[in-house]
């Protein structure tokens, strides 16, 4: 089993807060208004737990877009953004096909996954690469049972919300990473530690 | 500082651009404003465009389905956060319009991309759209979900048969407690033939006595008497009868031995009438934990086929044999007959609903419904063998003495 001294998640916090303010600044450029992302919550947690967290997600309709990161730092990455707010950003967007919906919720995914990764990657003297992401239609009830994951035996869990109060599109993000990684992880953070005393 | 040997051998390598005309990916670079700088040899030989035709063209220009809205704010955002955005197969299709033309498995007039739009000039705000060709992979998951479209609508089907058998299988049950109902009265008219005769007669006898002047009151009170104890016996076949036919709710203690001498009571005037010896070994001790008069159908169905087996056959020995043995925690009754036997083809069929030998009593559903009753509701088996013009019916229980 693993996990986050209080210290440690101190520093990833610490870390957090400077890659959510990136973030930010490149969605609100990305969609031209004016964006706020909550203070991200850390968390780690058992993969049966984080599919705990999403059923509270379950009584409204979603969008669930998933994006794999590779190196050093690994994980993946799940964007859920209800339909109301969806739909609110075709309006904003202008976009007048699902296609092109789809695409702009997969670019959101991808904008707030890159940027919090790489910011928090660059934080610890690595790099990150990114897979493309990925849009599932497939109703929130059997999230459960994707392979997706199962493969995540222990996660940490990084909650964001994103929110554009004009625009009334919020959206939740979790960047998930498991064992070796969150090992890592440990080891980084230890070292920003000892930096700091 | 100074190299060593090796790395004066091997420095990196300065990739040329000949490199980038080699991969399997066309390479496009455009600025903010979607004007083309570079064109790889794979997207022109895709296109059939030479890149000397195509620079300082807007890209939209040259292809006027791609709308330059998104594709701008892709490349603003690449070049914003210095990371790559993407289009992919699965949601947008393809961004430069190719045709193919493949023979096999081809869902798609287009070439299906995957686009990863990467920063590659920042200061003259240029970035690299690199195109992989995914037609293959859209292939295959647009079959597999064709495939899994038609999966669901099989298992929507199967679950609509399933409610349809259930139906079947109630209006199944409704026959098998009609015909129940059916035997049940025709017992009782078996039963009733005897005592209602001597009813008739004593009636009779006493009317000849009247007439005759011969009627004391002796006489009178010994046929009254005899009448009321006939009259006595009926209803209490009738109750017998109501009270063991109606479906038990909670399991009770039975005693195996009673139950079973129950059950031949209850066709005592076929077996006289067939000349059928009717014998039990059962040990008088065993008691069962059971759902009564479910058993009891399921016996007298048994025990009624061997019966109706025996009807035509010219034996001496006409016998039905119930013994029970207890082996590995569970109870066999063996009921034995030796009315003929049954061929193999019909072995197979007894079990099967609507199946049935008798050429116009038989519902079909005794046995059927003696299955269903022994492995449903009493969590047993029931297994039926034939040997030497004998039939065997074993039935198998799981004990739970009490």
């Amino acid at each position: 089993m693993y996990s986050l001294t209080e210290d440690e998640k101190d520093v990833l916090q610490e870390l957090m807060n400077v890659a959510y303010g990136s973030a930010t600044a490149v969605v609100a450029e990305m969609l031209d208004a004016f964006a706020t992302l909550s203070i991200p919550k850390i968390e780690v947690m058992s993969v049966n737990e984080l599919l705990h967290q999403f059923e509270s997600l379950k009584d409204k309709s979603y969008f669930f877009a998933t994006q794999a990161f590779a190196g050093e730092f690994s994980g993946e990455s799940a964007f859920f953004i209800d339909e109301t707010s969806a739909n609110n950003l075709a309006k904003h967007l202008e976009v007048d096909s699902n296609e092109d919906l789809d695409d702009a919720i997969l670019e959101l995914t991808n904008v707030l996954t890159a940027t919090l990764t790489t910011k928090l990657a660059q934080e610890m003297q690595t790099q990150v690469s990114f897979s493309l992401p990925n849009i599932s239609h497939i109703p929130l009830s059997e999230i459960a049972d994707t392979n997706t994951f199962q493969n995540y035996s222990q996660v940490i869990v990084i909650d964001t919300q994103l929110l554009f109060e004009d625009q009334k599109i919020n959206g939740e993000i979790f960047i998930l990473t498991k064992d070796a990684s969150i090992q890592w992880l440990k080891h980084k953070l230890n070292y920003i530690l000892d930096q700091l005393i | 500082m100074a190299q060593t040997q090796t790395q004066l051998h091997f420095r990196p390598t300065h990739l040329n651009e000949s490199l980038v005309d080699l991969v399997d990916n066309g390479i496009i670079v455009v600025d903010n404003d979607l004007i083309i700088h570079h064109y790889n040899k794979w997207i022109e030989i895709q296109t059939h465009i030479k890149e000397s035709a195509v620079i300082g063209q807007k890209i939209t220009d040259l292809f006027s389905t791609i709308n330059a809205k998104i594709l701008k704010r892709k490349i603003k955002t690449t070049l914003l956060m210095q990371n790559a955005t993407y289009y992919t197969a699965n949601t947008s299709g393809y961004l430069i319009p190719i045709k193919i033309n493949q023979i096999q498995n081809s869902k798609f007039e287009y070439m299906q991309q995957d686009v990863s739009i990467v920063p590659y000039d920042l200061e003259h705000n240029q970035v690299a759209l690199i195109i992989t060709d995914q037609t293959r992979m859209a292939n295959t998951q647009a079959l597999l979900e064709e495939n899994i479209l038609e999966v669901k609508k099989l298992n929507n089907a199967l679950l609509k048969e399933k409610e349809l058998t259930q139906k079947q299988y109630e209006q199944l049950l409704e026959s098998s407690r009609n015909a129940a109902m059916g035997e049940m009265i025709s017992m009782i008219a078996h039963q009733w033939r005897q005592p209602l005769s001597i009813i008739n007669t004593s009636i009779g006898t006493i009317k000849v006595k009247q007439e005759l002047n011969i009627l004391d009151k002796e006489s009178m009170d010994t046929t009254l008497q005899r009448i009321e104890t006939t009259v006595l016996h009926l209803s209490e076949t009738i109750n017998d009868f109501r009270d063991y036919f109606k479906p038990n709710k909670k399991q009770t203690l039975v005693n195996l031995s009673s139950l079973l001498e129950k059950a031949a009571n209850f066709l005592q005037t076929e077996l006289e009438n067939f000349g059928i010896q009717y014998t039990q070994e059962i040990d008088t001790d065993i008691n069962i934990l059971i759902y009564k008069n479910e058993f009891l159908q399921a016996i007298l169905n048994i025990l009624k086929n061997a019966i109706d087996a025996h009807e035509h056959k010219n034996l001496t020995n006409k016998f039905i044999q119930v013994s029970v043995n207890i082996k590995n925690k569970k109870l066999h009754l063996n009921i034995l007959d030796n009315a003929g036997g049954i061929q193999a083809d019909v072995l197979t069929k007894v079990f099967e609903p609507y199946f049935s030998t008798k050429s116009k009593n038989g519902t079909g559903l005794g046995l059927y419904m003696s299955q269903k009753i022994i492995q449903e509701h009493l969590k047993g088996s029931i297994q039926i063998s034939s040997k030497d013009n004998k039939t065997l019916v074993t039935i198998t229980l799981p004990i739970q003495e009490k």
